[in-house]
Order: structure tokens, then C-alpha cells, then sequence
């Protein structure tokens, strides 16, 4: 099905100008060949698996069109926003900006952590320390 | 065949990139500056240099 | 562009007045200066750099006699004043350009140090019919001359048409990449970019230290800027420090690894071949380690996410799938039923016939089912979709697990691998350590301290590499800065402007640059590939000649396996004579080439392979060989016959000091 044609995924200007730059931008960063996508799809998911989340403040930025999510993407948001709401209704079309204001608000905190884990100053490879804190997990899928 | 100008494959370059047609013509006087004073270890640049900068800078302006 | 006469006057032991017509015949541009080591081969060379250049680049490869003193030492001991002169006339269909350098050397007695006086240049050019000619007695100041050679053949690129056969192996030793960078760069006058960056950095700091009237803030922004700027250059020059060690490091490895390969006694010769070929094989699982590194870091990045969502994927599931069991499946599918109770509604009239006025309660009541089924029927639907969807996902995060086991599986097999022929390598330096010959045991302890050195040059330069990045981000961050506080300063508007105009110039050139340099580095790539497979004489055993973004040449057979490393001496010098070919055609320069002993040091057959091969070497361009008696034999001559426009012979007088060029046919 996908997200509407006019929707847009938002940041705080501050941020993209500051950790998204440098994160999408530094020779030090595991992510500087990715998409500003798939970088937004980590910092959610880090908040998400942090439980931090923050509303946006300030000046708003148009990241990128919600429609470039391909379709598992789409449910990976979509399955947050369920289990946050706790309801199906969260589907109905009146409701995608519910959706993705969600994403955005743990992408928003998720970004803070993320480029702690990159440029923090913790030695070692950052990835293996995002791997290592989910080994929990891994476990769990393999039941 | 005397080579008296840029390497052609500069020049080509050159006229690719996208950038507004005054920035191409700044650096098309430096690149002919340099060229002209390539057998010198330390060409005397400055003048030069201030008198693209100044006009061009000026073109920036009525942008 | 052609050499039309080189006329020499008591340079070093050409004593008196020498003149050498070359052949400019376009068919037969192929001109053989023949001679003994020390008759002035490398001397005639030296004899053409300094005229046009001021320098002898290949004097060390000169009799030591003879090094001393530019002018002929005989003609100087007996008349103790002698002219030196160099004269070479130049063009393309007629002589055209005419070069002259002159200096007067004097020797008060034989014990006394020659002393220089008198300086002169000369340069003439046809300009339609007519000749001009400017000359001067200043050295220091000799713009237009110098001027008009580097529109013939720049400074930074004559190595590349007058080169030493001897010295082309340089290029295609392990760990050259280096070399053949800066070479590539150099011809296609990447420098003319990098002139342009750096003097329009410098400008960008004139402009803003020479700022009034600005806030303190400005200021301190501005002399942040400079110490980092500072910081860059000089980190930039310890980088090209290392890197120098790192290429010295490697020459002088590789000399001890010839000198072993050589050795006559024990088992030297193989265990160093041995080496040789564990060495080649490691440099291909670095590669192998790095891509598997690629290849996981890419499977995370895709993975990761849906790792970490587990929980609320399986949570979305559950609740969907508890929905699904929930509803009991209507009789009605929900479409016709919508349609239905619009239709109901349209009518005013209910199936069982009741009236569904407005505003009644039995219509009110139909409305509330219709609004119902509208909600229910298209979170059902995106339900369903969801129920799939999510559904793959979570058989991908199963699967995710046992593919990272796997590609760690094979990073670990390779790992394994490299230690395993680590060991044998170390074992391998042990042995011959151990040796019962004190040279062996010198050599192999000399060359590891060459190994450890270049492992640690390597390391630090590495970490100035990433140094560098940091500093650049600081200053780029500064420049944002600087510009963002200048932008409120309604006075400085002109500034300003001039400020972004070097900015988004330096930007520009840069790109450029990198465009450029990699285009460039392509079509060396083909050419060398070209001229290659065109010269060597088996061509059927190879395929491809490749320089990848490192700048590192690789050989493929036919077998698609990497070869250079297995290349003969004589197919690596084809190899290297190409690369000079690819480089000179690139440049966009056509001079004439003037090699020093081509053969190298070829012997046998595969010199006389070679010969036959030269004659298609640069086919349109004026080719001149200084080579050996022992390279020239009857069968290298006859190989290149159809293209021998002149043949000279220099015969050296050691009593006189003294060479004479003899012209000894093969005239067309």
C-alpha cells in the first residue's frame, strides 16, 4: 500500500545539520556510504530499542518523502506504532501521520545515541558494540 | 604541435561540471595564469589573483 | 615535435665542437646512438636536460672522472678557460625552435676548483617566415626561454619522453603504487589544480586576515582557521615524508630479495622464491579479507533494523493474528456489505420493508453499520496485508543469525589462512637467520628492519590520513562559521563575496580534480594495455592490464590469474616501456623520446623479443635508443631495420677525454 505521495519524514534542522551531516558525511563513520533513509531507519531503531523518544522541536526539516520506504520498512514502522498504541485503528489511512510522527520521535532521540556510539570516543568498531547490545535478542529469535 | 594551453582533459571537465558560467570563467583565468607560469617553482600570483577575484567576486554580486 | 641537431661544445668529454643530425623522416624515426658504457650515452641525455632545462638528471650514472666539472676537463687543464655550449634545434615538418645554453668555465691552475663566469641563453622560433630570437646572461631570469620549453615539453613531465631503460622496473615492484600515482598525476598536470587550490587557500586567508572593522567573534573564528590550515600542511607533509620512507623502505627490500634470489649456496634460492610466492598469495587474501569485511558490514546494515524492531514485529503479528481469529467471518464480504446498506440507505427502505426516513432512528442505526463496516473492512484489509508482510520479516531475522555465522565462518577460514602462511613466513626468516653465512644472516636481518619500518610508516601515516579528515571537518565547520558571523555584518558584504567566490572555487577544482585524475588513471589503464598486448610477442597468454583505484597494476592471463608477480624480466620491462608509451600519449605532449638503455638489464633471447618489437614502439614519434654494443647485436639490429632512420657510434678517447660522434649508417 505505502505512505501517501505528500508525506514527509522530519527532522530537527539542528540535527541534520549537525549529527545526520556527520554521520552520513565522516570517513569515521560505518554509515558514511548510506542513504540519509537507512540512517534515519537506524537512529529509530536504536530509540526504539533504547525506549527513548522525543518529540521534535524548533525548526523542522523535509528528510526525505515517507514513500521511498519499500515495503518491509513500511511495516517496520507500522509495527511500532501498533505495539505503542496498543490498537489496530492505527492503519486507517487518517492516521498515517500518527505513524510516522512516532518514527520520528525515536529516530529523533535515537540520532543522539546513535552518533554517541559512532564518535563517542568508546574504542573498537562501533557496529560491534550496536551487535553486542542485541546479542539478547538474537538469542530470542533463535528459539 | 606546440601543448600552449591547459591539458584537454582538465578543459573537458572543466565545461562538464555544473557550476554558473561566471565561477567557470574565474577559473578558467586562473587555470590559463598557471599554465602560462607552470615553469616557475614560485609565480608571482598575487596581482593576478586580485584582479579575477575582484571582478569576478563583482559578478557574484549582480546575480 | 622532433630533435632536428644537438650541437655540443666541450660539455664534459665531448671536447671541441660535436654535432649530432638525427633522422626526422616520419617512417624511419627510429635513431641508434651506439656505445660502450662511459662513451656518453647518459651524457648526451644530460647534455639535452641541461640545455633545456638547467639540470642533468642522470649524472650519477656518468663516469666519476667526469662528474666533476661540467666542461671538458681536457680542453679546460690546457687552456683554462673553455666555452660550454649546448645547442638543440627543434620542430615538427621544419626546425622551428632553436635552444641555446652557454656558461664560460675557468681553472687557474690543476689543483684549483673550476670557477663558473659568464652565463648565456639563447632562444629562437619561426613565427610564419620569419625568425625571432631573444637571448640573455642571466640564468635566474630566463622566463620567455623557459616559457617557451614547457610549451614543448613541461619540467614535470620530461621523465616520461627522456627516461633510463634501466630504471623503468621502479614502477612495477610491490609497493610502487605510490610511483605510479605521482606519475600519473604528474602527465595529465594535475598540478595546474593543485597550483590553483593552494594558491586560492592562501588568498581566502590574505582576504580574511586583512579584514577591518570586524567583530571580536570573526576574528577568533579567523585565527582558528589559520592554526588549522597550518595543521593540514603539516601533517600533509609528514604524509608525503612517510610515504617516501615507505618507498625507499621497499626498493631497498626488494634489492635484498634479488640479491637472495641470486645466492648460489643452500637452499637460499628457493626458500626466498618460496617467499615470493607466500607474499603474492597474502596480498590476495587481504583482499579477500577486506571484501568479506564489505560484505558483513552490508549484511548488518540491512539486517539491524529489523533485528532490533523483533519485539514490536512480533507484537504487530500477534495482534493481528489474534484479530483475525477474533472476527468471526461475516456472510456478507465487507464490499457488497458497504454496497449493500448504501444502497438500503439510497432507497429509503430497508430490506424487510420498514421506511428509512431522515432523521429516523432505524436509518440512524443503518448509518452507525455502515460507518462500522467501512472502519472494520479497511483495517481488515491493511491487516491482512501486514499479516504477510510481517510475517517474511520474521523468517528473514530467523535466517539473519545462521547468514552472519556463515560470513563470519568464511572472514575466520581466511584469517586462519594468513596466519598459517605468516607462520611459514617467519619460519622462512628463522632459516635463513640461522644460515651458516654471515651475509645470508645480515642480509635477512637488514631486511627485516626494512619490514618493520615500513609496517610502522605505514601505521603512522594511516593515522595522519585520519587526522587529516578530522582537521578538514574542523575547518570546514570553522569556514560555516566564519561565513554565518560575516553574513551579519552588513559591511563586510564585499568580502564576503569574495570569500564564497574562492570557496565554491576550491570546491569546483577539487571535484574536478577527482574526476579528472580518474579518467586519467582509466586511460593510462587502456593504453598501457594496449601498447602492451600489441608489443609482447606471446599475446595470446594475456588478457587484461589493469590499474585499479590504488593505482596498483595487475597482469591477467588467460587463465583469469593475476601474473605480474611471475612476469619475466623482459615481459616486465614490454610491461614498463608500455606504461611510459600510455603515459606520453595521455599527456597530450607529442616530443620526441629518448631512452637510455632500452634493454634494460635484459639478456639473451628475450632481448633479441624485444627488439623485434620496438620497431611499432611509438610508431609516430621520433624515437632515439642510447644503447649498449652488448644490446645491440646483429640480431636486435636486424629486427629493427625497417625503421632505422640513422645510426651513430660514440667512440670515447680516454687519453684525450674525449668522444666522437661517428655517423655509421642505416641513413635514409
Amino acid at each position: 500500500m505505502g505512505f501517501s505521495p505528500e508525506a514527509v519524514i522530519h527532522v530537527e534542522k539542528k540535527k541534520r545539520d549537525g549529527e545526520y551531516e556527520e554521520i552520513h558525511r565522516s570517513p569515521r563513520s560505518p554509515f558514511r556510504s548510506m542513504l540519509l533513509k537507512d540512517i534515519f531507519l537506524v537512529a529509530m531503531m536504536i530509540g526504539y530499542h533504547k525506549k527513548a523518544r522525543e518529540p521534535l522541536k524548533g525548526t523542522f526539516h523535509d528528510l526525505f518523502r515517507a514513500s521511498t520506504f519499500n515495503s518491509e520498512e513500511e511495516w517496520l514502522l507500522k509495527s511500532i506504532a501498533i505495539t505503542e498504541k496498543r490498537n489496530l485503528d492505527v492503519l486507517l489511512d487518517e492516521n498515517e501521520k500518527e505513524i510516522l510522527k512516532i518514527a520520528e520521535e525515536y529516530a529523533n532521540a535515537g540520532i543522539l545515541i546513535l552518533h554517541d556510539i559512532i564518535f563517542g570516543g568508546t574504542p573498537g568498531d562501533p557496529l560491534k558494540r550496536i551487535e553486542s547490545s542485541v546479542k539478547d535478542i538474537l538469542n530470542e529469535i533463535r528459539k | 604541435m606546440v601543448k600552449k594551453e591547459v591539458n584537454p582533459l582538465i578543459w573537458e571537465e572543466l565545461e562538464r561540471y555544473t557550476m554558473d558560467e561566471n565561477l567557470r570563467e574565474f577559473i578558467k583565468g586562473l587555470l590559463l595564469f598557471e599554465r602560462k607560469h607552470i615553469s616557475e617553482e614560485r609565480p608571482r600570483y598575487s596581482d593576478e589573483y586580485d584582479k579575477l577575484i575582484e571582478k569576478h567576486s563583482k559578478n557574484m554580486d549582480s546575480e | 615535435m622532433k630533435i632536428y641537431e644537438i650541437e655540443l661544445e666541450n660539455y664534459r668529454q665531448y671536447r671541441g665542437n660535436h654535432i649530432i643530425r638525427l633522422s626526422t623522416d616520419n617512417t624511419h624515426n627510429l635513431n641508434i646512438i651506439l656505445g660502450p658504457n662511459g662513451a656518453g650515452k647518459t651524457n648526451l641525455l644530460n647534455a639535452i636536460d641541461w640545455c633545456l632545462y638547467g639540470d642533468e638528471p642522470s649524472l650519477e650514472k656518468t663516469r666519476p672522472e667526469l662528474q666533476q666539472c661540467i666542461a671538458n676537463e681536457k680542453e679546460l687543464s690546457e687552456k683554462g678557460n673553455v666555452i660550454v655550449r649546448v645547442k638543440i634545434l627543434m620542430g615538427n615538418e621544419q626546425p622551428e625552435y632553436s635552444f641555446e645554453r652557454t656558461i664560460r668555465i675557468s681553472k687557474s691552475s690543476i689543483d684549483a676548483h673550476p670557477e663558473e663566469h659568464e652565463k648565456s641563453w639563447y632562444v629562437a622560433y619561426l613565427e610564419g617566415n620569419n625568425w625571432k630570437s631573444y637571448n640573455g646572461s642571466d640564468w635566474n631570469n630566463m622566463t620567455l626561454f623557459n616559457n617557451i620549453v614547457s610549451d614543448i615539453l613541461p619540467r614535470g613531465i620530461r621523465s616520461f619522453f627522456f627516461f633510463d631503460g634501466e630504471r623503468l622496473d621502479d614502477f612495477f615492484r610491490r609497493g610502487m603504487e605510490h610511483e605510479v600515482k605521482k606519475a600519473i598525476i604528474k602527465v595529465c598536470q594535475i598540478e595546474l589544480l593543485d597550483r590553483c587550490i593552494h594558491h586560492l587557500t592562501d588568498k581566502s586567508a590574505e582576504l580574511r586576515k586583512g579584514i577591518r572593522g570586524a567583530s571580536s567573534e570573526i576574528e577568533d573564528i579567523s585565527k582558528a582557521i589559520d592554526l588549522l590550515t597550518q595543521s593540514k600542511r603539516e601533517l600533509v607533509e609528514k604524509i608525503e615524508n612517510l610515504s617516501k620512507k615507505i618507498t625507499e623502505a621497499e626498493k631497498n627490500k626488494e634489492d635484498i630479495d634479488d640479491k637472495l634470489r641470486k645466492f648460489t649456496k643452500f637452499d637460499v634460492p628457493e626458500l626466498q622464491k618460496e617467499r615470493d610466492r607466500l607474499e603474492i598469495e597474502i596480498k590476495k587474501i587481504d583482499d579477500k579479507i577486506k571484501d568479506k569485511e564489505n560484505e558483513i558490514r552490508r549484511h548488518f546494515a540491512s539486517g539491524i533494523i529489523f533485528i532490533l524492531g523483533f519485539s514490536a514485529l512480533k507484537s504487530a503479528y500477534e495482534m493481528i493474528d489474534q484479530r483475525k481469529k477474533g472476527i468471526k467471518q461475516p456472510r456478507i464480504p465487507p464490499d457488497i456489505r458497504e454496497k449493500f446498506l448504501k444502497d438500503l440507505l439510497t432507497c429509503h427502505q430497508c430490506i424487510c420493508g420498514t421506511e428509512l426516513s431522515e432523521g429516523s432512528p432505524q436509518r440512524e442505526s443503518i448509518e452507525k453499520l455502515l460507518n462500522s463496516v467501512k472502519f472494520t473492512s479497511k483495517i481488515s484489509d491493511s491487516a491482512d496485508e501486514g499479516y504477510y508482510k510481517i510475517a517474511n520479516i520474521l523468517e528473514k531475522c530467523k535466517k539473519f543469525k545462521s547468514e552472519r555465522v556463515e560470513l563470519e565462518k568464511e572472514y575466520q577460514d581466511l584469517c586462519d589462512d594468513r596466519k598459517k602462511k605468516d607462520q611459514r613466513l617467519k619460519e622462512i626468516s628463522e632459516r635463513l637467520k640461522g644460515m651458516p653465512v654471515d651475509e645470508i644472516q645480515s642480509l635477512e636481518s637488514l631486511r627485516d628492519s626494512f619490514e618493520d619500518e615500513i609496517r610502522k610508516c605505514i601505521a603512522e601515516r594511516a593515522q595522519k590520513e585520519l587526522q587529516i579528515k578530522t582537521v578538514e571537518e574542523k575547518i570546514k565547520m570553522k569556514n560555516a562559521e566564519f561565513k554565518k558571523e560575516l553574513e551579519k555584518d552588513k559591511k563586510q558584504k564585499k568580502l564576503r563575496l569574495k570569500l564564497e567566490l574562492c570557496d565554491k572555487s576550491i570546491k569546483a577544482l577539487n571535484g574536478i580534480k577527482e574526476k579528472v585524475a580518474k579518467e586519467l588513471r582509466e586511460r593510462v589503464e587502456q593504453k598501457t594495455k594496449e601498447y602492451f598486448l600489441n608489443l609482447h610477442w606471446k599475446k595470446e597468454v594475456f588478457k587484461d592490464v589493469k590499474i585499479d583505484e590504488n593505482y596498483e597494476i595487475s597482469i591477467i592471463n588467460n587463465l583469469g590469474t593475476e601474473c605480474l608477480g611471475t612476469l619475466s624480466a623482459g615481459e616486465r620491462q614490454i610491461l614498463a616501456l608500455s606504461f611510459m608509451a600510455a603515459l606520453s600519449s595521455v599527456s597530450g605532449f607529442e616530443a620526441p623520446v629518448i631512452i637510455d638503455t632500452p634493454l634494460g638489464r635484459i639478456s639473451g633471447k628475450p632481448k633479441e623479443k624485444i627488439a623485434r618489437s620496438l620497431p611499432k614502439y611509438l610508431e609516430n614519434s621520433q624515437l632515439t635508443l642510447l644503447i649498449t654494443d652488448q644490446e645491440y647485436t646483429p640480431t636486435v639490429r636486424n629486427n629493427m631495420k625497417e625503421r632505422i632512420g640513422k645510426e651513430f657510434e660514440l667512440r670515447y678517447d680516454e687519453e684525450e677525454v674525449n668522444t666522437e660522434i661517428v655517423e655509421i649508417g642505416g641513413d635514409v
